[in-house]
C-alpha cells in the first residue's frame, strides 16, 4: 500500500518582498521552497509509514525542472521515490490543469492514499486537491490537523478544523485523499547524509507523452481560470482619526499620538474584593458575556 | 476519468448566491454576498437566486433572500442537517446542473471553503477564491480580482468558458446594504435526490475546542496579565480565571519578557492586535504600545493597583484594587455561579442574579 504525496516547488514569499507596479515580483532574491503545507503532508505521510506499515512514501510534483531541488528536499526527509512531470505544455496551468496532470500521475503510479497541501503560498487558491480528488473518484477531507487509520488498512479517521478550535471528526474510505494544514506536525530536517544521498537519488521523469495527457487539456488551454494582469494591492483605507476642533490645540495633539483613543468615562468599582466580584459577576450577566 | 465541461454559455443565466445559517440566523457574509449579488444581477439584467440548504430551515434564514432575489431554493433534506461533504455537493451540483446559473457566490468561511471547490470540481467549472472585486465589462466578460503571494500581489482573472463562473468572497469584503422585504420572492423546494448509501466522507463526531490552545484572534474571551501580576506562579490565578471562563490567556510585553508566558501571547504593538468581545487586563499599565493591541475590544475589564494608570482611561470597568484578591474572587463567584446552573435548570439566570 502506497501514500502518494504532492507538492509544489514555490517562491518563499512570506517575508518582505519587492512588488512593482506591473504586480511583478522582484524573484532573484527569493529561495524557492517546498510549499509549506506540502511539507507537512510529506512529513504526515512519513509518520503514518513508520506507524501503519505502508509500504512507500512517493512524492509527485508537477513542476519546472528546477522543482527536482523540491523533490530531493522529501527524498531527503525519507520519501522512497520521487516523480517529476515536466512538460512546457504544463506551463500556466490553473488548478483543473494541474490537477488532471497529477491525477494522470497518480493512476500510473497507484495510490492508496493521497496527501497534499491546503493551498499553496503563491496561488492561495486551494483547490487542487478537490479537484484532483474528483479526477481520481476518491474521497476527500480538506483542512486536516490530525491522521489516523483504522487498522485494516481500509478507512482513514481524521480531525478537521472548524471555527474557535472546534474539530470535527470525519472517516473516509480508502482510497482517499487528505488535504493538510499547516500546524498538523513539524516536519523533520533531514541530517547531511540524507541530504547528499539525495542529491544522487534517481527522480522518476515524465511528460505530458509518457502520461498519455491531451496537450488540450493542460497549461492555458486547458485552463477554466486564466490571470490576465498583475498589479499592487490597493491599499485597504484606514479610518484616520481627526480630534475635535473645539479641544486645546494640546488636547488634539495628544489625541492623535494616542493613536484616537476615545477615553471611556465611568467611575472606579468600589469595595472590597468579594463585593466587587459579585458587581463583575452581575455585570457578565447583564452583558450577556456570560450565560447564567 | 470524472471532471466535466460546462461549455455550453448561451443557457447559462443569473446570479445565485449560496446563503449559510447558523442558529437559526442568515451569516453576515451571506448577506453581503445577497448585496453583491443584487448589484451584479442589476449590471447584467438578470435574475438573482439564492440557494440556502439543510434541516428545517427557519423561515427567518431565507426571508432575507426576499429582499432582491426573484428566487429561493430551498434544499433541505435530513441528511443536509449538518454538513456532510458529499451530500452538500451532490444536492448543489444536481440543482446547478437543472437551473444552469451564469455566477455563483459563496462565503469564503470554512464551509465556503470546502463545498466551492468541492462543486466546482464535480460540475468541472472554474473557481477563484479568495476574490475581493469582481468587475463586469461590456460585452459580459466577469473580471476576477484577488490577493496572491500572501496579500503582497492583486491577481485578476477570467473565466472565460466554464460555466457557472464560481467565486468566494471572505467576510467584510463587501458591504450587506439594508434591504426591505419584497415579498416577490418565489420559493422552490428543491429535491436533493440524496439516498443513505452513497457518502464515503462521514462526519460522525465533534470535538469542543480548547480555549487554551486557541490562537488569540479566534479567542471571544481574554484574560491578559502584565508587570503587576508578579511571578509566574501568581499567573496561575489568571489561568484558574481564563478556565472558568473558558478565556484564553494573553500578555503584555513586561509579562513576556519576565518569562511567565510565551510569546505568542503578547499583544501589542509588537505583538498580536485582538478584539474579543471581554477583555481583563490585569496589573497592566495601559501603556500605549499595549493598548493599540486591544483597544477594539467589545468590554475591556482593567483591575490596576495604581488609580491613575492609564489602562483606566480605555476601560469599561474600572477596579483600582489588587488584583491577587479580586482575580481569585471572581474565579470563586464565577465557580459558584457554574455549580447553581447545573444544579437549576431553567429559570437559572434569574435565580443566579437575586442571589448575588
Amino acid at each position: 500500500m502506497n501514500i502518494v504525496v504532492c507538492i509544489k516547488q514555490v517562491l518563499d514569499t512570506q517575508g518582505p518582498i519587492n512588488v512593482d507596479n506591473a504586480g511583478e515580483i522582484e524573484g532573484l532574491r527569493l529561495s524557492s521552497i517546498v510549499n509549506p503545507c506540502d511539507l507537512v503532508a510529506v512529513e504526515e505521510a512519513l509518520q503514518l509509514k513508520e506507524r501503519y506499515g505502508f509500504e512507500q512514501v512517493i512524492v509527485v510534483s508537477m513542476g519546472s525542472p528546477s522543482a527536482e531541488e523540491a523533490l530531493r528536499e522529501c527524498l531527503a526527509m525519507g520519501a522512497d521515490k520521487a516523480v517529476l512531470i515536466c512538460d512546457p505544455a504544463c506551463q500556466d496551468s490553473d488548478s483543473c490543469a494541474t490537477a488532471l496532470t497529477l491525477a494522470k500521475a497518480i493512476d500510473h503510479i497507484g495510490a492508496d492514499l493521497v496527501l497534499c497541501g491546503q493551498k499553496a503560498i503563491d496561488t492561495e487558491a486551494g483547490q487542487v486537491g478537490f479537484i484532483l480528488a474528483q479526477m481520481l473518484n476518491i474521497p476527500m477531507v480538506s483542512a486536516v490537523t490530525r491522521v489516523g487509520i483504522t487498522p485494516d488498512l481500509k478507512q482513514a479517521i481524521v480531525h478537521r478544523k472548524l471555527e474557535k478550535g472546534n474539530r470535527e471528526i470525519v472517516e473516509a474510505s480508502l482510497p482517499a485523499l487528505l488535504a493538510v494544514e499547516v500546524g498538523l506536525n513539524s516536519p523533520r530536517h533531514p541530517d547531511l547524509r540524507r541530504v547528499i544521498a539525495a542529491q544522487r537519488a534517481k527522480i522518476e521523469k515524465h511528460d505530458c507523452e509518457t502520461l498519455g495527457i491531451n496537450l488540450e487539456e493542460v497549461g492555458a488551454q486547458g485552463s477554466k481560470v486564466t490571470m490576465i494582469k498583475r498589479s499592487r494591492p490597493r491599499p485597504k483605507p484606514k479610518k484616520v482619526f481627526t480630534p475635535d476642533s473645539k479641544l486645546s490645540a494640546a488636547e488634539r495633539m495628544r489625541l492623535v499620538m494616542s493613536g484616537g483613543v476615545k477615553e471611556k468615562k465611568g467611575d472606579m468599582l468600589e469595595g472590597d474584593p468579594e463585593d466587587i466580584a459579585a458587581q463583575l459577576v452581575r455585570f457578565f450577566l447583564e452583558q450577556k458575556i456570560i450565560a447564567g | 476519468m470524472s471532471g466535466r465541461d460546462c461549455n455550453s454559455i448561451l443557457v447559462h443565466s443569473g446570479v445565485w448566491v449560496l446563503v449559510e445559517w447558523q442558529d437559526e440566523e442568515p451569516l453576515k457574509v451571506s448577506l453581503e454576498l445577497l448585496s453583491e449579488g443584487l448589484k451584479i444581477g442589476e449590471s447584467l439584467g438578470e435574475p438573482v437566486c439564492t440557494v440556502v440548504v439543510g434541516y428545517n430551515i427557519p423561515k427567518r434564514v431565507y426571508e432575507v433572500a426576499d429582499c432582491g432575489a426573484e428566487t429561493i431554493y430551498l434544499l433541505e433534506d435530513p441528511l443536509l442537517a449538518v454538513y456532510q461533504p458529499e451530500f452538500y455537493a451532490d444536492a448543489l451540483s444536481s440543482l446547478v446542473e437543472r437551473e444552469r446559473p451564469k455566477l455563483i457566490l459563496c462565503g469564503d468561511t470554512l464551509l465556503g471553503r470546502d463545498i466551492a471547490p468541492r462543486l466546482a470540481a464535480k460540475l468541472g467549472t472554474g473557481l477563484i477564491t479568495d476574490c475581493v472585486d469582481i468587475k463586469l465589462d461590456e460585452s459580459g466578460v466577469f473580471y476576477f480580482t484577488k490577493p496572491i503571494h500572501s496579500g503582497k500581489v492583486a491577481a485578476t482573472f477570467i473565466c472565460p468558458r466554464a460555466r457557472p463562473q464560481m467565486v468566494t468572497m471572505k467576510p467584510g469584503v463587501k458591504e450587506a446594504s439594508n434591504q426591505s422585504a419584497s415579498g416577490q420572492a418565489k420559493v422552490v423546494r428543491a429535491t436533493s435526490g440524496l439516498s443513505n448509501d452513497g457518502s464515503r466522507v462521514r462526519v460522525t463526531g465533534f470535538l469542543k475546542g480548547d480555549p487554551r490552545a486557541l490562537s488569540l484572534q479566534e479567542a471571544d474571551i481574554i484574560v491578559a496579565g502584565g508587570r503587576g501580576v508578579g511571578s509566574a506562579q501568581n499567573f496561575r490565578l489568571l489561568e484558574e480565571l481564563a478556565d472558568v471562563l473558558g478565556a484564553t490567556i494573553a500578555a503584555s510585553r513586561m509579562a513576556v519578557d519576565a518569562g511567565w508566558v510565551p510569546k505568542d501571547k503578547l499583544v501589542g504593538q509588537t505583538g498580536k492586535t485582538v478584539a474579543p468581545k471581554l477583555y481583563i487586563a490585569c496589573g497592566i499599565s495601559g501603556a500605549s504600545q499595549h493598548v493599540l493591541g486591544m483597544k477594539d475590544s467589545g468590554t475591556i475589564v482593567a483591575i490596576n493597583s495604581d488609580p491613575q494608570a492609564p489602562i483606566f482611561k480605555v476601560a469599561d470597568v474600572k477596579i483600582a484594587g489588587d488584583l491577587l484578591r479580586v482575580v481569585p474572587a471572581l474565579t470563586s463567584k464565577l465557580r459558584e455561579l457554574a455549580k447553581r446552573a447545573d444544579v437549576k435548570g431553567a429559570g437559572k439566570i434569574a435565580a443566579a442574579l437575586t442571589q448575588l
